[in-house]
Order: C-alpha cells, then sequence, then structure tokens
C-alpha cells in the first residue's frame, strides 16, 4: 500500500515540477534554520582538545559575598582563598581547577614589544581538567605552583610570533615588560570556542600577588571562576552536596561576611544562556523553549502556510479518486494517511536537503553564529541529535502543512467528491 | 479594462479571498520589517559626530619607583609624555581623555545647571560628561553645528566646556549659547560654554542625546589628572597615515624611551577601530541574526506567492484559453493577469495602512532612534509594495508565459 503510494507521491512530483520545488525548498530551507539552531547549541557540546571532558565539567562562574551587617553585598567571581577552602577539598571531584583571564604585553628580555595576548592565571589541575596537546615540554609543576615561580606553558601561536620557533623551552620573555618568565611547555594553540581555556599564556596564579591575596569582602572576592571535572555526570550532585557543607564550614569562620555559591552550572546549563552570575534567575529547559521557541515555531509556521496552500490545491485537484476510493470501502483514516504520506516524501526530501543546507549555512555564518574562530569539525556536526531533529521537524512540517486538507478530504461528502468527476 | 477585472475578482471572491489574506499577512509582516530594517540603517549611516580613522589608543601603565627621589607630579608626566609623542613627524595630533575615549565603555554623568537662563523650566537631569584635553577635538575631528571645526573656537578660554547641539538646544532653545555659564556638581567654579559641537552619538545604533565635553585645561587638568592617576589616562594618537600593526611595532621601536615620561610608559597599543568591534560585537550579532530570519521570511514569502500565483493560473488555463479563442492577443492577456494580479495586492494597501496606524498606536514601530515622517512611510511602503508587486508579477510570469503559448484548441480543451 505504501509503495502505491510512493509511487503516486512521485508521479504528483512529476507532474507540478513548479510547486514541487516549491515545497521541497520551503521545507528544506525551514528544517535548514531549526538545525542551525539545534548545530549552535549542538557544538557548544562538542568535545575536542583541550574540552574532550567536557560533559563531565561543571562550572563555578561567580559567588555572592554579603557583609553581614547588610552594608555590602558584591556578585563578583571567587578567590584564591575561596577555592583552598571549599573546592581544592572537594573529594567527589575528580580535579579542580581556577582561573582568571587577563591580558598582557609580553615582550622579550632586552627587546620591548608592544602586542597584547590573552594571558591565564591558573593551577596545575587546569592540565587535569583540559586536555591540552603538548608539543614540547610539560606543565608547570606542583612545585612551581607551591613556591610561585613563574614558570609557563604558552602557545605554538606566540612562540612563532615571539621566537619564529615552537621548540622554545627553557627560553625566557617578559610579561608587561616586567615580569621574566620561563618557557616549561608549549601547546596547540586552542580555539576560542574552547570556553575557559582559550589563551596564548598559562601561567600559575601563585607568581602574582594580585590573584593570591584578596582582602576584598573578607577575602571571598576575586578574579577566579573555577571549573570542576566529576568522574561522572552521576558526581554533580554530590559535588554540589560537598561543596555546600564546605562552604558552610568556611562561613562559620567567617566574622564579617557571608559567602554564597550557587549549585555549579554545566556545559548544556551554560548553552541555554546562563551566565553564571550569582543571583540571576536560573535558565531551565523551559525558559530555554520558551524564548527559542518563538523562533522555532515562527521558523516552522511560515513556510507550512506556504504548503498547506499548495497541497490544498493538489489534493482538491484529486477529489474525485478520493470519492472514488471512498465509494469502494476506504475508510476516512485510510485517505488521511495517504495524503500524508504522500506528502512525506516531499518534505523528506526537504529535510535531506535541510540537513545539508543547515552545514552550509552554518559555515557562511560562524562569524556570528558561533565564536570567531571556531573550527567546524565533523565529529561536532554529525552526531545523533542532529539527525533525530531533523527527521522529528520533518514529520512535524509534514503533519503541520498536510493535515488540515488531508482532513478535509477524508471528512467530505462521496456525494460532493463524485460529483467532481462529472463536471 | 480595470472595472472588468474587479468584476471578476469579486465574482470568484472564495478563491481570491485565500490569496487577499496571504497578501495581507505578507505585506503586513514585510512592513513591520522592512520598517526596522530602515530604522536601523537610517541610524547606523548618519554622521557619528566624530572620526576615528588612523587613532590608535596607547595604553599606560607606570613603573614602582626604586628610588625615593620625589619624581614628576602626574600631570607633569602626562603632560610630557604626550609632547614626546606629538613631537614624532608620524604623528598628527594626541590627546588624552578620562572614561570618555570613542568607544571606550566609559559612561560618567552630571548634574548641570545652566546659569543665565529660567531654570525653572528645566528638569533636573544628568548629562554624560566627557573629560577631554582641548586636542580631542582636532584630533577625532568634531565640528560645531555650522560645520566648522569646533578646535577654532576653543581658544584659550579658561574653564571651557563644548556642548553638543542637543543640549545647547534643551538649554537655550535655539538662542545663542556660545559664552553662556554653566555650573555642574563638581565643582565651584563655572564653566563657560565655548562651542556647540555637532551632534555626538555613543556608537552606530544608538541616536544622540544631549552631552557635554570638559575641556581639561589648567587647574582643571592638574585635578583630574591627579584624581584619576595619569596611568588611567586614555591616550589617542592620531598618525598622519594609515598604518598596519607591523608598521605601528615598528614607529613605537623607534620611539624608543621618548615612550616613558618619569615611571609613566606606554606599554601597548590598539587601534581604536577594535574597541570599536568590541563595543558593537554584541549588537552586530544581534543584527546579523535579525537579517538572517528577514531573509529567511523573505525568500519564503516570494515561494508562498509565486506558488500561489502558478496554482491560480494553472487552474484558470481554460478561461486562457476561451480568451484566447475570442481573439485575445498574447500580450493583452498577459497585461490582463499582470494587472489581476496588482489589483489584488492594491486592495490590501488601505488595510495595512488601518494595521500600520494600529501599530503605531500601540508604539509598536522604534520611534525614539527615527521619527514618523511622511519620507519614512514612503520608503517603508515603498519598499515593501514594490517587493511584492516583483515577486507577484515573477509568480504570474512563469506559468502566464507558459500557458499563452498553448494553442487556442489545446487550451479549451481545460474548459
Amino acid at each position: 500500500m505504501y509503495k502505491q503510494y510512493l509511487k503516486q507521491a512521485i508521479q504528483s512530483l512529476k507532474e507540478n515540477r513548479l510547486t514541487s520545488v516549491i515545497s521541497i525548498l520551503g521545507t528544506t530551507l525551514s528544517v535548514a534554520m531549526i538545525l542551525v539552531v539545534v548545530l549552535q547549541f549542538q557544538i557548544r557540546q562538542a568535545e575536542y582538545s583541550p574540552v574532550s571532558n567536557r560533559s563531565r565539567m561543571v562550572y563555578i562562574l561567580g559567588i555572592n559575598a554579603s557583609a553581614k551587617d547588610g552594608s555590602d553585598n558584591s556578585n563578583t567571581g571567587l578567590s584564591a582563598e575561596i577555592t583552598r577552602e571549599c573546592l581544592y577539598p572537594l573529594k567527589s571531584a575528580e580535579a579542580v581547577t581556577i582561573e582568571a583571564h587577563n591580558s598582557h604585553v609580553i615582550s622579550l628580555p632586552g627587546k620591548r614589544l608592544f602586542d597584547e595576548y590573552d594571558v591565564i592565571y591558573t593551577d596545575p589541575a587546569f592540565w587535569k581538567v583540559f586536555d591540552f596537546q603538548f608539543m614540547y615540554g610539560q606543565p608547570f609543576s606542583e612545585a612551581d605552583f607551591a613556591s610561585g615561580i613563574s614558570n609557563v606553558v604558552i602557545s605554538d601561536y606566540l612562540a612563532s610570533r615571539l621566537f619564529n620557533a615552537t621548540d622554545v623551552v627553557g627560553r625566557e620573555l617578559l610579561l608587561n615588560n616586567l615580569m621574566a618568565c620561563k618557557v616549561v611547555g608549549v601547546v596547540a594553540r586552542p580555539t576560542r570556542a574552547a570556553d575557559g581555556a582559550f589563551a596564548d599564556l598559562w601561567i600559575p596564579y601563585t607568581s602574582n600577588s594580585m590573584y593570591t591575596d584578596s582582602r576584598n569582602c573578607d577575602g571571598m572576592c576575586g578574579p577566579f571562576s573555577a571549573v570542576i571535572l566529576a568522574p561522572d555526570i552521576s558526581a554533580f550532585e554530590s559535588i554540589n552536596t560537598e561543596m555546600q557543607q564546605l562552604v558552610a564550614r568556611y562561613n562559620s569562620g567567617k566574622a564579617d561576611y557571608v559567602l554564597k555559591i550557587a549549585e555549579p552550572l554545566s556545559t548544556i546549563d551554560l548553552a541555554l544562556g546562563n551566565s553564571g552570575v550569582f543571583g540571576r534567575a536560573r535558565i531551565g529547559w523551559l525558559d530555554y523553549f520558551k524564548s527559542t521557541g518563538l523562533v522555532l515555531l515562527f521558523l516552522l509556521l511560515v513556510p507550512t502556510l506556504n504548503m498547506t496552500g499548495i497541497v490544498q490545491s493538489t489534493v482538491q485537484k484529486r477529489r474525485s479518486e478520493m470519492g472514488l476510493r471512498k465509494a469502494f470501502g476506504a475508510t476516512g483514516g485510510r485517505l488521511f494517511m495517504q495524503v500524508v504520506s504522500e506528502n512525506l516524501v516531499v518534505t523528506m526530501i526537504g529535510g535531506v536537503m535541510g540537513i545539508l543546507l543547515s552545514i552550509g549555512l552554518l559555515y557562511l555564518c560562524r562569524s556570528f553564529l558561533l565564536s570567531s574562530d571556531t573550527v567546524i569539525t565533523f565529529g561536532m556536526i554529525f552526531q545523533p541529535l542532529l539527525f533525530v531533529a531533523a527527521l522529528f521537524f520533518t514529520l512535524l512540517i509534514n503533519l503541520l502543512s498536510s493535515g488540515l486538507p488531508a482532513y478535509r478530504i477524508s471528512k467530505g461528502q462521496i456525494v460532493e467528491s463524485l460529483k467532481d468527476e462529472n463536471k | 479594462m480595470i472595472k472588468h477585472i474587479l468584476k471578476i475578482i469579486w465574482s470568484q471572491r472564495r478563491s481570491n479571498g485565500w490569496i487577499f489574506a496571504e497578501l495581507l499577512i505578507v505585506a503586513g509582516f514585510l512592513w513591520v520589517m522592512i520598517d526596522a530594517f530602515y530604522v536601523d540603517m537610517k541610524t547606523y549611516h548618519s554622521p557619528l559626530g566624530y572620526d576615528i580613522t588612523n587613532v590608535w589608543r596607547f595604553k599606560l601603565s607606570e613603573e614602582a619607583r626604586t628610588d625615593t627621589l620625589p619624581g614628576l607630579s602626574e600631570p607633569e608626566k602626562l603632560s610630557r609624555l604626550m609632547d614626546q609623542i606629538r613631537q614624532n613627524e608620524e604623528v598628527e595630533e594626541v590627546c588624552a581623555t578620562f572614561y570618555s575615549c570613542p568607544y571606550s565603555f566609559g559612561n560618567s554623568w552630571r548634574e548641570l545647571t545652566p546659569l543665565d537662563v529660567d531654570t525653572t523650566q528645566l528638569d533636573t537631569r544628568s548629562f554624560q560628561i566627557r573629560n577631554v584635553t582641548p586636542e580631542y577635538f582636532r584630533l577625532f575631528r568634531v565640528m560645531n553645528a555650522e560645520g566648522k571645526p569646533v578646535a577654532d573656537e576653543i581658544g584659550d578660554v579658561h574653564n571651557a566646556l563644548v556642548v553638543s547641539k542637543e543640549m545647547a538646544d534643551l538649554f537655550y532653545h535655539g538662542e545663542r549659547a556660545n559664552g553662556r555659564k554653566i555650573k555642574y556638581s563638581t565643582y565651584d567654579e563655572s564653566f563657560t560654554v565655548v562651542s556647540v559641537c555637532s551632534s555626538i552619538r555613543m556608537n552606530e545604533y544608538e541616536r544622540p542625546e544631549p552631552c557635554f565635553f570638559q575641556c581639561l585645561d589648567g587647574q582643571v587638568y592638574n585635578t583630574t589628572v591627579e584624581g584619576f592617576g595619569a596611568r588611567n589616562a586614555e591616550l589617542c594618537v592620531r598618525m598622519k597615515r594609515a598604518l598596519s600593526r607591523d608598521d605601528m611595532n615598528r614607529f613605537l621601536d623607534g620611539m624608543g624611551d621618548r615612550l616613558t615620561s618619569d615611571n609613566l610608559f606606554v606599554y601597548g597599543i590598539s587601534p581604536i577601530s577594535d574597541f570599536r568591534d568590541i563595543h558593537l560585537s554584541g549588537k552586530e550579532r544581534e543584527m546579523s541574526n535579525k537579517f538572517s530570519l528577514m531573509g529567511f521570511m523573505l525568500v519564503n514569502v516570494f515561494f508562498g506567492i509565486v506558488g500561489t500565483f502558478w496554482l491560480r493560473i494553472q487552474n484558470r488555463r481554460g478561461e486562457i484559453g476561451l480568451r484566447m479563442a475570442l481573439g485575445a492577443h498574447r500580450i493583452t492577456l498577459k497585461k490582463y493577469m499582470f494587472t489581476e494580479g496588482l489589483c489584488l495586492l492594491a486592495f490590501t494597501f488601505p488595510l495595512i495602512v488601518a494595521c500600520v496606524i494600529n501599530l503605531i498606536w500601540m508604539d509598536y514601530p522604534d520611534t525614539y532612534r527615527v521619527p514618523l515622517s511622511a519620507g519614512r512611510f514612503l520608503v517603508t511602503f515603498g519598499a515593501t509594495y514594490v517587493l511584492m508587486a516583483f515577486m507577484i508579477c515573477l509568480g504570474i510570469w512563469l506559468p502566464v508565459r507558459k500557458a499563452v503559448k498553448m494553442a487556442p484548441a489545446d487550451a479549451l480543451r481545460y474548459e
């Protein structure tokens, strides 16, 4: 039976070339636009070096420190002190790192340069949380960190800018023309899309007193954000519980201020649009669909309206055929299914083309859809989510566009339909 | 002919009703989109009030003092550094600003009181202040309302202010502002308006707001630099020609010690255009998203209109055949079909106007950045209907071309 529908559908496709082309293109475009939204979401979850463990990471981007006498209430980053007291001791986490971003002019001893580069002040656990590819050398060590020695890791890009070479382990450079550093490792430069990990130079934060001693709000406010690597996704809950206990213990020893840390955000939470600022309402799936859903609905409905018109008129032309089938005993449900599944051929073609077009569009518009230098890889795009979404939206478009005409024809009176035959 | 067409449209009102409804919705949507686009483009392309070509921002830092000797004071350090840079023949002009450089996120506001006007009619409100050294106006090519450089009007006036056109209008209602006195919260002394500059906008997407420039000169310069610290000055340098990043690095290398004044030194540079990119990135992203949606909508509208008219003409092949058999010329037939489509479109006009009036009533269109005017309506309605007409004509032309090529006998068979 469905084979028959398929034959019929293909025949009618050939018959009305222009309307077929329009229906197919309409579906293609609609599916493509929706998939671009899906792809954007998907790429933010994609795992690649240095964020191969993204799904197991949770982030603390901000904290709240309020004075007990009510004179101050700050939403800021973390200080090294809080990290030491409340995050490093976490037993349920596999690794905990904190990082602070800055940009510095990087020069060579004896040669003053003026270009600025992104710098991350961090700790040795950073290299456990993020899996960088070391081209030469190794990360700075626990010992470097403990004694505040400014041994740094730089990107191959910075290495070739400064030294015209990449094998530069052991060479020296100057941060802001003041601070002498020694290169201990060279890594492949990450993409900017690897949020939190992108920089050209990584340095132990203990080497700069600005980052170690924060006396603001009783030692709680600082420049850091934290990334915690969980052993697996199910551990997120226990990490939060343990952290809240540590925070409570920390607060009990504080006289003037109270520290609050909200539940850490996962990569998915970030993709939903959470900024991580303390006190900002948490955006869940429901809120996400409320805002993005409207756009999706618009992307769905406009082409669907077009197609309904086309399906309606093609179905109208076949009223006599439908009447005849009905007269010979076909049920309304059957006729409905016939129209819907014949139309499915059109939408399916559109769906497949939509997948291709969405990838093209994403590539063309990557400058504003994604971070500027995101390298789109095969693995980022071809994931089950894309195909599931494509199939779902194709079926939805199909049902929306052919449902109404199919319903009307299946409910039509036999006599009415047959009357057309004699006309 | 028109009368005949109207009659036919009326007699086929059932099928035409659908198309009419579609045209109505599409035209309405299109108008809203085009109007939003018009406002954005108009705002984007109106003058900013300053020019940032070839301007670089020099970033300053301070070395910790190692000796105990008294060094230069903060204002002296900054002035000396500016002089040293200005002396280079590649440099056209140097100025210093405090949280007031174009495309910086600097945003300070002060409450102002004009001294020699009736202030009872003025609401107390704050205005954006820009702390700039007098060279700012030459460097950024700021013009007065008559299009002459503001820099020429400053001269040696003590405690000078430059107010924007909007602020002068607000305070003096078109009377001459130059020479008037103004007081504001920071200082006890009063200040003299030396020039009225053209509208100044924060960036390409904002409309001009009333604002004023505090010329940093003499004692005001000293207090301000002391207060903010010389290292926090935004040092803007206009080069005589366009230089690449590498050229600039060579230039800085050549400057050597002249980039240092006491313990104050230049540690890095960025073109102001970089700050512009950062400042506008969020808005540009939003605009790109808006444009993609608009493009998507237009393509769909095109498909919709072409599809509907195609089906319509196809279903009326019999009628076309009959007309041909009765001696209608192909060209007349085509003309007839096009006129019919356009007539349908024309009928949407009064309803769309009613819709638009309703939207304006609800304050939906952006009237803050671009006020409503006959020109705006002309452009937006014009563009909407030209686009719609073009799509309808294309939607009619494709099938009609085929239909009129048929022999009358074939065509009649469809009857």
